[in-house]
């Protein structure tokens, strides 16, 4: 159970490597701490790393710690990716394994329609609905002069998250997502079109969405501890209502702030008032 | 560059249930390249949606490409 220090935890485990000597691919590398930069000298801490030499290789282990991360930030992020790789995986697979089938049994079932005098009522079945429009989702973003790969994860029987990916992330979002959210409402509307049950529709590029919360989060401590400064109240941006949604809902446990919505969509508004003053 | 037609077709198509009556033509005013969507009459409310929402977001997406063309695009729904 050797364990080594390090500036980094690059650092570190190059140390250790030396000393076991063994190549990288051949051990287990657990990060006991990440270690910190300081500042000038204070709060320094060294990474330690523990190395484990591997007994079957699985698995080759990635240089996850190459960049080594000094803001806790980065470091959640990474953790983060490495967690949903797995599992962002299997629905890959399985929308791949789908997407054949699917789309036979699509054309299958759209042919016996027009013999059945019913053109105009159109096949509801959610499976369909999805994969078409993944199908629809792949045709029009690389339309837009965005090639992007598209992968379904149906998060619960009412909603289904489309997670694409692309080399031109911004160009896809546009400014604070309009682009993403004008065709997430695209995509919505057509599943209230086609599918049998109501579906909510998220369309995630990259790791968008995650990102907005995040700052979305922060937009609204900000506001908190401004309304609870001054006593007034914060007005903060248009947004759409699932952004506003989120800011609510972080916001409902604060005890000192009440949040409410004004204006008309698309350019409705949060209001952070304090709960002190009374309104 | 962007196949500005193709892109509306793509987008409306799936939206309607006459995807064969969906016509696009084009015309050119002096600042603006004007597609003209034309859809089946039934579909017009489909295409326009509640309070014009599935129309701008259409526009927001066709507006938003990288056209290469000298004059911005504009999307006309062409009513009846």
């Amino acid at each position: 159970m050797p364990t080594f220090q390090g500036n980094t935890i690059q650092d570190a485990i190059e140390k250790g490597l030396a000393q076991l000597k063994l190549p990288q691919d051949r051990v287990n590398v657990k990060v006991i701490s990440e270690g910190k930069k300081g500042f000038f000298g204070l709060g320094k801490k060294p990474a330690i790393v523990h190395l484990e030499e591997k007994n079957v290789t699985v698995t080759n282990i990635k240089p996850a710690a190459s960049a080594a991360p000094v803001q806790a930030q980065s470091r959640a992020k990474a953790a983060k990716s490495t967690a949903a790789k797995p599992a962002g995986k299997t629905p890959k697979k399985k929308a791949v394994a789908k997407k054949g089938p699917a789309k036979k049994a699509a054309a299958s079932k759209k042919k016996p329609v027009p013999q059945k005098e019913q053109p105009k009522k159109p096949t509801r079945d959610d499976q369909i609905a999805i994969s078409t429009a993944t199908l629809h989702l792949t045709d029009i973003t690389a339309r837009i002069g965005t090639p992007t790969t598209v992968t379904v994860d149906r998060v619960d029987k009412t909603h289904v998250t489309y997670h694409l990916q692309t080399d031109k992330e911004g160009l896809l979002i546009g400014k604070h997502g309009k682009t993403i959210n004008a065709l997430q409402y695209l995509t919505q509307v057509y599943f209230n079109h086609n599918a049998h049950s109501k579906i909510l529709v998220t369309l995630n590029v990259g790791r968008y969405r995650e990102r907005r919360e995040a700052t979305l989060t922060r937009l609204a401590d900000k506001a908190a501890r401004e309304v609870i400064a001054t006593g007034q109240p914060v007005f903060l941006d248009p947004m759409p209502s699932f952004e506003r949604k989120q800011i609510h809902a972080h916001l409902a446990d604060n005890q000192h702030v009440k949040t409410h919505s004004e204006g008309v969509d698309p350019h409705r508004y949060v209001i952070v008032t304090s709960k002190m003053t009374g309104f | 560059m962007t196949d500005v037609e193709g892109l509306i077709m793509a987008l409306v198509q799936p939206l309607v249930r006459h995807p064969e009556a969906v016509k696009i033509t084009q015309s050119e005013s002096d600042r603006f390249i004007e597609f003209n969507l034309h859809v089946a009459k039934d579909d017009i409310g489909r295409i326009i949606g509640k309070q014009g929402h599935v129309a701008q977001s259409i526009r927001t997406i066709v507006y938003g490409v990288k056209t290469g063309l000298k004059k911005r695009v504009r999307l006309n729904i062409v009513d009846a």
